[in-house]
């Protein structure tokens, strides 16, 4: 006999250390970088996450337009979340990347911004105007988020847009929530998906079998075939 | 350790995808009765296992697993973890459809190395422990191998490739260890209750020498 004492211990130690590291992360931790955001108001903020849970701290976001040309980029704080004002009302894909190969895309769509904001040089069909006919200054452009200004403040009241966005913007801050589990719950995996998988592997072993059956059974038919004369 | 879509260039995909399938037909042809239950429950386990997550500092990390397949299936894990990252790219979009050769290749050449360093020189006679410690180097070298692998078809496609080498080897420092003890353990119990699972030469046949054993 061969003394095997050591490594059946060292086995059941390592199921138990899986276990309890099971135990500990609790949830299915998913190998996949995901990103989320949304806008409130002309802000875009999100934050990237392994879906199961852990964020990378620290890595960069890239900021594209629609058609690939890069706006800016900025990175993740310490709870992996992020902000980008936005400058143009256009489709945004953000890029995350990290230095180990996996990457995440997002597009926040250009529906969500607010009207106000003007179209990106490239694709603009229509002058940087707002609705009412006013050109858009540049300080204005840099405004980020909309306020309703009190009464005091101003002669006017305040214009249709920036009721619009105001509106838009507590809304969208609204059902960030609910976006949010969605996306949780579109990135997990359930447990149909692993029994599927497993399901692939047992039909595709059934096919291997009947496969390497047929041939083995042409193989005897043709050394043992019929006697010829 | 899974690339995704969208990281690798075209001329890069081309040749991963190439080899990857060159290897595949390698294991097919290898693959007879006995072997296909074990191609099948060892790609159930590589299936699985990518889903048992340990966050470790800006990444997070699993068992790979190849280094065992290597063991239990020398050349035939290439279609067993063919057929594995397939169903994770689909299923748990994990890694990705373009990248799968790459990906097939960053586990599969472990594998096969892990199979001729160590995997034919276990014999029938082979003490427990010495067993025990063969699948220990070999499934740790293993995962040190598949970040070699991944690290230099990152670079093929023009990252540096020591920093992403770096990356991938530092978040997978503790799964070096792990793996080390999960291939240990599971080669030394098969090769006590079981020897003929392994994919190593037949309990009749003695086990080749090697000079630098």
């Amino acid at each position: 006999m061969h003394r095997v004492s050591t490594p059946p211990a060292a086995f059941c130690l390592t199921l138990l250390t899986a276990v309890c590291l099971l135990m500990q992360t609790n949830t299915a931790y998913a190998h996949k970088l995901g990103l989320f955001a949304t806008a409130e108001g002309a802000n875009i903020r999100g934050y990237a996450y392994f879906s199961g849970g852990a964020r990378p701290r620290n890595v960069t976001i890239e900021i594209c337009g629609p058609a690939g040309q890069k706006l800016a980029q900025v990175k993740t704080n310490e709870k992996g979340e992020f902000v980008f004002a936005a400058k143009h009302k256009c489709d945004h894909v953000l890029i995350v990347r990290t230095a180990d190969g996996h990457q995440g895309r997002f597009i926040v769509k250009a529906d969500e911004l607010p009207d106000n904001l003007p179209v990106l040089p490239d694709t603009a069909e229509a002058p940087m105007t707002y609705p009412g006919g006013r050109q858009i200054a540049g300080a204005e452009r840099k405004r980020t988020i909309i306020e309703l200004p009190s009464g005091t403040d101003r002669h006017e009241p305040a214009t249709a847009t920036e009721i619009r966005n105001a509106v838009a913007e507590a809304v969208s801050k609204q059902i960030r929530p609910l976006r949010e589990q969605l996306d949780k719950a579109q990135a997990q995996v359930r447990l149909h998906d692993i029994l599927g998988g497993i399901g692939y592997i047992v039909g595709i072993a059934g096919i291997a079998f009947y496969l390497l059956a047929v041939r083995k059974l042409r193989k005897d038919t043709r050394s043992s075939g019929p006697p010829t004369p | 350790m899974h690339i995704p879509d969208g990281i690798l260039s075209g001329p890069v995909i081309g040749a991963t995808c190439l080899l990857g399938a060159a290897g595949v037909l390698v294991g097919l042809r290898r693959l007879d009765f006995s072997k296909i239950p074990r191609a099948g429950i060892l790609a159930s386990a590589f299936f699985v296992a990518s889903l048992i997550h340990v966050p470790i500092g800006v990444s997070s990390t699993h068992l790979l697993l190849c280094g065992l397949m290597g063991f239990f299936l020398g050349w035939a894990a290439f279609p067993a973890l063919a057929v594995a990252l397939l169903l994770q790219a689909i299923l748990f979009g994990f890694g990705g459809l373009t990248s799968l050769g790459a990906n097939v290749l960053a586990m599969g050449v472990p594998a096969v190395v892990c199979y001729y360093l160590f995997g034919v020189r276990l014999g029938p006679a082979m003490a427990g422990r010495t067993v025990f410690w063969l699948g220990f180097v070999g499934g740790a070298l293993s995962v040190v191998l598949a970040t070699v692998v991944a690290g230099i078809t990152l670079y093929a496609t023009g990252r540096e490739f020591l920093a992403a080498a770096g990356a991938i080897l530092v978040g997978h420092i503790p799964v070096v260890v792990i793996e080390g003890f999960v291939t240990g353990s599971a080669v030394a119990f098969v090769h006590k209750v079981r020897p003929e699972l392994l994919a190593c030469p037949l309990p009749t046949s003695p086990p080749k020498e090697h000079p630098d054993a």
